[in-house]
């Protein structure tokens, strides 16, 4: 039944009211709404927002684990290139010390080859005087001699060779 | 009703509607406004089981449609006007607007072209439930105090509390539910005039032969009216559910 009627508030032959509800659709609407609300409450809008927090969840825990892994990258690249520093500083040390090393042993050959060729030199040089030594005591006598016959052609005469072998040897020394 | 040479339909067009089912009940005559009421219901309630059945984690179709909605009931809504503590009244607050959304649209879908909350009925059962609602929230949180601090709002001087209770009774739990529900109504109904106005005006002037030429202006202002209303539809819907919103916020939190 029309409220309006109901309420009688005004004459036969007015409009109806608009204003004025009608008792069967707020009965309608009051059932339907209801139910909307109920079935919100209970069973539609549960598993769709369960759904989104799930979802806002995983999302979340995926980006801290990207977060982490990326920490981590960080901290491994870190670590690699700390290594990295450490074995070219020790590269940088080996390849001084082996530096210092050959220096030092090049030194010391350089020094030995030094001494040897000096050794040598005093060698070479000691047996060259003696052979010049030897060489001049050996040619003295011919030279005497030579000397003596080349004298006595030009003299005319005979010389003694034991008698003249002190003159010759005293020349011989001044040269 | 005739203006001149355009003849409108008589205002009972608007509210005397013939019952489908149940003709002979005063209580559950079933006509086209309870139609429209249960499609508000309806609707939303296929749309959410058919999101519930789609694949949870990359929502497509009717689950993209259910989270948008909820997205922005939670965040436009809830979130601005009730804060965090708001969550647990989504369910109310996405059936309201859900339900008023569609009661109002159907003013602009073929066959039906009358938004249900042009009726008094939808608008006051809603502003009646949320009524009960806040006053039960503002109990419930508040302790019977709520009353009191409803009434006697603090850091008035005492004096003015003799002209600032009555008002605040007023305001609050006798004209606050009566405009809530008013506000939908006529803003509906309203916009149901206009379009049938508008449409009256087409078909008198493309019979009237003098007065054909004015047939684009007025179909083309009843083109613009009928994207108008499409927003109205939605406006309304939202207004109604952020002053519900407002009010359970104000019910939660009085002292704010």
């Amino acid at each position: 039944m029309n409220l309006m009627l109901v309420l009688a508030a005004e004459d036969a032959g007015d409009p109806p009211n608009p204003v004025i509800p009608e008792i069967n659709e707020i009965v309608w609407a009051a059932i339907f709404f209801i139910a909307l609300w109920t079935l919100m409450k209970y069973v539609l809008l549960p598993p769709i927002t369960r759904a989104m927090e799930n979802r806002a969840n995983t999302i979340q825990g995926d980006r801290d684990a990207a977060d982490a892994a990326t920490a981590s990258l960080g901290s491994t690249r870190r670590d690699y290139e700390g290594s990295l520093a450490d074995a070219r500083n020790e590269a940088n040390e080996i390849i001084a010390a082996a530096r210092a090393s050959a220096d030092e042993r090049r030194s010391a050959l350089q020094a030995e080859a030094d001494a040897e060729i000096a050794e040598l030199r005093r060698s070479a040089q000691s047996e060259i005087d003696q052979a010049r030594a030897d060489a001049l005591s050996g040619m003295s006598g011919d030279v005497a001699t030579l000397a003596v016959s080349a004298a006595g052609a030009v003299l005319g005469r005979s010389l003694d060779a034991g008698a003249q072998q002190s003159v010759i040897d005293q020349a011989l020394a001044a040269e | 009703m005739i203006f001149g040479a355009v003849e409108f339909p008589p205002i009972e067009n608007v509210i005397e509607w013939p019952a489908f089912f149940f003709k002979n009940s005063d209580y559950f005559a079933f006509n086209k406004i309870a139609l429209i009421y249960f499609l508000g219901m309806a609707i939303p309630a296929v749309v959410f089981l058919l999101a519930n059945r789609g694949d949870a984690l990359v929502p497509r179709g009717f689950r993209t449609a259910a989270e948008g909605i909820v997205e922005f009931v939670d965040g436009q809504i809830v979130q601005a006007a009730i804060g965090p503590d708001g969550r647990k009244y989504m369910p109310l607050l996405t059936s309201l607007f859900l339900f008023i959304f569609i009661g109002n649209i159907t003013e602009v879908i073929p066959f039906f072209q009358m938004p249900g909350n042009a009726r008094m009925a939808g608008p006051l059962v809603l502003a009646l439930i949320v009524y009960v609602t806040w006053i039960s929230v503002g109990i419930k949180h508040n302790g019977l105090g709520y009353i009191k601090e409803v009434l006697v709002p603090p850091g008035v001087p005492k004096p003015l509390y003799v002209l600032v209770t009555p008002i605040e009774f007023l305001s609050n739990f006798l004209i606050r539910p009566f405009s809530h529900a008013v506000r939908l109504f006529a803003n509906m109904l309203a916009g149901h005039i206009l379009l049938v106005t508008f449409s009256v005006l087409c078909i008198s002037v493309f019979s009237a032969s003098l007065l054909f030429i004015v047939e684009p202006f007025t179909f083309a202002g009843l083109l613009a009216f009928t994207a108008f209303e499409v927003g109205v539809s939605l406006i309304q819907a939202f207004v109604f559910t952020i002053l519900t919103a407002v009010y359970i916020g104000m019910a939660l939190h009085p002292a704010h």
